[in-house]
């Protein structure tokens, strides 16, 4: 080969390269706007400020579970069994609240308490016995699913009057919902940026064994990891149960997937050592739950949220491969 | 001041340490004045980093006396040497790519207060501060590690070793990354740190720079040191002559052979960021050795001939015949067998037994018309292999891989590919930690192969074997060919020079 081709296929290659990038970093938020845009014309309504209230509503819960699935992701782990932790967690909570009559906050304390339980197995078994995340996880959720199922007789569980006081709280217009989520990005975002347990865990999340070299205790900070992802999973099960004020079967199920990828869009990455929670839980699950609504606005049938759900999820990880396979460590 | 300089800080006497039966250490006895730096150099394996991994806590010696300032010092683990001041620069670095100079000289130790909130202000003054004694002042502690080049990184480890006042540094081969501009700007932090009072060990094989920076020089060679003495009481030529000068104790098998016409050919390999122009040539029934030091590029010039890492441009011919694309498998439908220095991890499968794995490459010839495996004839192709190569095993059906000694595990390892009666061989390291007599075998099996006309190229980093086997050595040094010497031509004295970079 001469110099002249070598030259002329370096600068393809950059082009191509520099293509990518802008595609990987901003390629989703044009999707975003573009699908704004779409669900504005096709109904009206949708950037209504009630609608928007709703969207930041029904994002809160979630988020908090997000939060938790960063923490997770930044030590390079990945928690499937989110969904089934909400689930069962808030099994828990609401059979307290009905069959023992505890006042809601107890429930709530109840519910988080079992979700840093199963994160404590998940987290035993991936940095103590050194199992794959994705199989532990996957095990609890499949555990705690059948639990919840167990526990409920497969029947629906319907909370009280009470305990709709707090989902239909609100502060100056906006549900109180979106206040917890915010106190909660706020307390993980103080952790992760100015303790030394937060920077230790992005230390971990970027080179484990170097972690343990240096006298971190690598296997206690990613355990900690999961028991967060697990009581925040916890809380927001919860607190989506006295949302609906009903817990049927399927409740939350999928929802690891939004979790993840909504963490993912936010800016983590299932490769570890990064993400932001500030602003990245916001946009991430906001984003998601944006789309979710504009379906609904527009009248598309639940499949195609299904579809699309799975669309941003294999966008979100593809883009997160490519951002990766380009970076030096 | 002056009898202060002339005391001892540290002094090795009589450290003797085995792995099993190979004895890596036998009698060192070197001694470190306060305030100077001692060049540490010697061939690979020759048991520098066994020593300073016993230095540092990492491993136990098996005799022999450490002397700490004067006193009996047991370095029982890692922790116990850092708190009596010594302190370790890899040549790998262990930095957080993610977190920020300072974050990462504080990882286990930040500054916080009673809320548990690190004080980034103040940690980054102090690490602004550790920086500037050791003279770096064009790094501001709040960069992200990731985003620095790697002259700069390294300075971070070495600020990150100085971060708990460590009296006595070791530098194991920090050079190898780095730039002529980087280089000059670590030795003058060596030397910042020597005018602090700081004792160094200077572990490289760049005689250049040893030479230079350091106030003494001992030699160490087959786990002993040769010598050790003043930087201006000798020269290049004493030190070259005593890192290799030793008898040829091993006997290596002869065998009748021809050597035929040029049938390999390697025609400008190039690689982005490493080689340039690459050319080789083997003749048939050749055995080609490889000789070069840590990071010469030897291994990485295997791989891309056989395709596993990226090749920019470049050709290979078998017997006029290009193979083309260059990648794994078809370097292997085409005759060529790659024998991998990482004999666990990339040349087994560990917990399979030693039949499955001398059929591993085997299985499409073994393989009926509905790609049934026949069984008869897969026991009956181990058998012949175990008994050819003579693989000590009570079953080979049975008995796993990873129960083998390194010597059975590495003729495993050729079994699997003489099956497939390749004709281009590329080793690495092919008697890399096996013992004695299970190297006379392999070097058998490898003259029994150019016999049976194959080409043979081999990397290793023992010369004196080369020099046993081979009917031409090539030197590499810095990611080109150096030197080569034909069998009459084979000295160890201008191998190794041209080895370090010098010419022939």
């Amino acid at each position: 080969m001469d110099n002249l081709q070598v030259q002329k296929e370096q600068k393809r290659k950059l082009m191509w390269e520099k293509t990518v990038d802008l595609f990987c970093t901003y390629g989703l938020y044009v999707i975003f706007v573009i699908l704004v845009v779409f669900f504005s014309i096709q109904n009206p309504n949708f950037l209504s400020i009630k609608n928007i209230l709703t969207i930041l509503k029904s994002a809160s819960t979630l988020g908090i579970a997000t939060v938790g699935m960063f923490f997770v992701l930044i030590v390079a782990g990945v928690d499937i069994s989110v969904a089934s932790n909400m689930y069962f967690s808030a099994v828990v909570g609401t059979m307290l609240l009905n069959n023992l009559g505890c006042p809601l906050i107890v429930c709530f304390i109840a519910s988080c308490l079992c979700g840093i339980l199963i994160g404590l197995i998940n987290g035993f078994f991936v940095a103590r016995v050194k199992i794959y995340p994705f199989i532990v996880t996957l095990a609890t959720y499949s555990v705690a699913k059948a639990l919840g199922l167990f526990v409920t007789k497969q029947k629906m569980l319907f909370l009280g009057e009470s305990s709709m006081v707090l989902a239909k709280s609100k502060l100056f217009g906006v549900s109180s919902f979106v206040y917890i989520f915010l106190g909660v990005v706020l307390i993980a975002y103080y952790v992760l940026t100015s303790t030394q347990f937060g920077r230790q865990l992005y230390a971990c999340g970027n080179n484990l064994e170097g972690a343990n070299k240096m006298g971190i205790n690598g296997p206690k900070v990613v355990c900690l990891a999961y028991v967060i992802c697990g009581g925040l999973a916890g809380i927001a099960g919860m607190l989506s149960a006295t949302n609906l004020s009903v817990i049927n079967p399927n409740f939350a199920q999928g929802d690891e997937f939004v979790v993840i990828s909504s963490a993912v869009i936010g800016g983590a990455s299932l490769f570890g050592g990064k993400g932001r929670v500030l602003p990245g839980a916001i946009i991430g699950i906001v984003m998601i739950q944006v789309i979710i609504n504009g379906l609904t606005m527009v009248g598309a049938s639940a499949y195609v949220y299904t579809i699309f759900r799975g669309i941003i999820i294999f966008l979100a990880v593809m883009m997160d491969s490519i951002k990766y396979s380009g970076e030096i460590r | 001041m002056n009898t202060n300089k002339n005391e001892y800080i540290l002094q090795l006497k009589g450290i003797t340490k085995s792995f099993d039966t190979v004895k890596v250490l036998k009698n060192i006895t070197i001694s470190l004045k306060k305030g100077e730096i001692l060049g540490l150099v010697g061939e690979n394996g020759s048991g520098k980093s066994t020593l300073m991994n016993i230095l540092g806590g990492v491993y136990q010696r098996d005799g022999g006396e450490i002397l700490l300032n004067g006193k009996p010092f047991e370095p029982t683990s890692p922790k116990v040497s850092q708190a009596a001041g010594i302190a370790f620069v890899h040549q790998e670095l262990n930095l957080f790519t993610n977190l920020s100079v300072a974050e990462n000289l504080f990882i286990t130790n930040m500054k916080k207060n009673k809320f548990g909130r690190i004080n980034k202000k103040l940690m980054n003054k102090i690490a602004a501060e550790k920086m500037a004694t050791l003279g770096v002042k064009d790094l501001s502690p709040n960069t992200i590690v990731g985003s620095l080049p790697m002259g700069q990184r390294q300075m971070v480890e070495i600020t990150k070793s100085i971060m708990q006042d460590a009296s006595i540094i070791i530098f194991d081969e920090p050079t190898t990354s780095l730039s002529n501009k980087e280089k000059r700007k670590l030795f003058e932090v060596m030397h910042t740190m020597k005018a602090h009072g700081k004792s160094i060990i200077f572990i490289s094989h760049i005689l250049e720079g040893v030479f230079e920076h350091c106030d003494e020089i001992a030699v160490l060679r087959d786990g002993e040191i040769i010598a050790q003495t003043r930087t201006e009481d000798t020269d290049t030529a004493t030190v070259i002559k005593n890192m290799v000068g030793r008898e040829l104790t091993n006997i290596y098998p002869t065998c009748e052979k021809e050597v035929g016409e040029v049938v390999f050919k390697a025609i400008n390999i190039c690689q982005e960021g490493r080689f340039e122009n690459i050319n080789l040539e083997i003749r048939e029934g050749e055995i080609v050795g490889m000789f070069g030091l840590m990071g010469a590029g030897r291994t990485e010039l295997l791989r891309c001939l056989f395709g596993l890492d990226p090749m920019l441009s470049g050709e290979i011919e078998y017997k006029g015949v290009k193979i083309n694309p260059i990648t794994p498998i078809n370097c292997i439908n085409n005759g060529m067998a790659f024998i991998t220095e990482n004999r666990r991890e990339e040349g087994l499968l560990l917990p399979k037994s030693i039949k499955d794995n001398v059929v591993m490459t085997y299985l499409n010839e073994l393989s009926n018309k509905l790609h049934f495996i026949d069984k008869v004839a897969e026991q009956q192709k181990t058998d012949k292999m175990v008994d050819d190569l003579k693989v000590k095993t009570y079953d080979a059906k049975k008995q796993h891989v990873s129960t083998l000694s390194g010597g059975n595990q590495q003729k495993v390892i050729f079994a699997k590919w003489v099956l497939k009666e390749p004709k281009i061989f590329l080793l690495d390291e092919p008697t890399r930690g096996i013992d004695v007599g299970a190297k006379y075998e392999i070097y058998s099996i490898i003259q029994e192969l150019a016999k049976n006309k194959s080409c043979v190229l081999v990397v290793s980093s023992e010369m004196e074997e080369l020099m046993g086997i081979c009917d031409r050595i090539l030197v590499m040094h810095n990611n080109k060919i150096t030197g080569e010497f034909m069998k009459n031509e084979f000295s160890p004295e201008n191998i190794m020079k041209c080895a370090l970079g010098g010419e022939k």
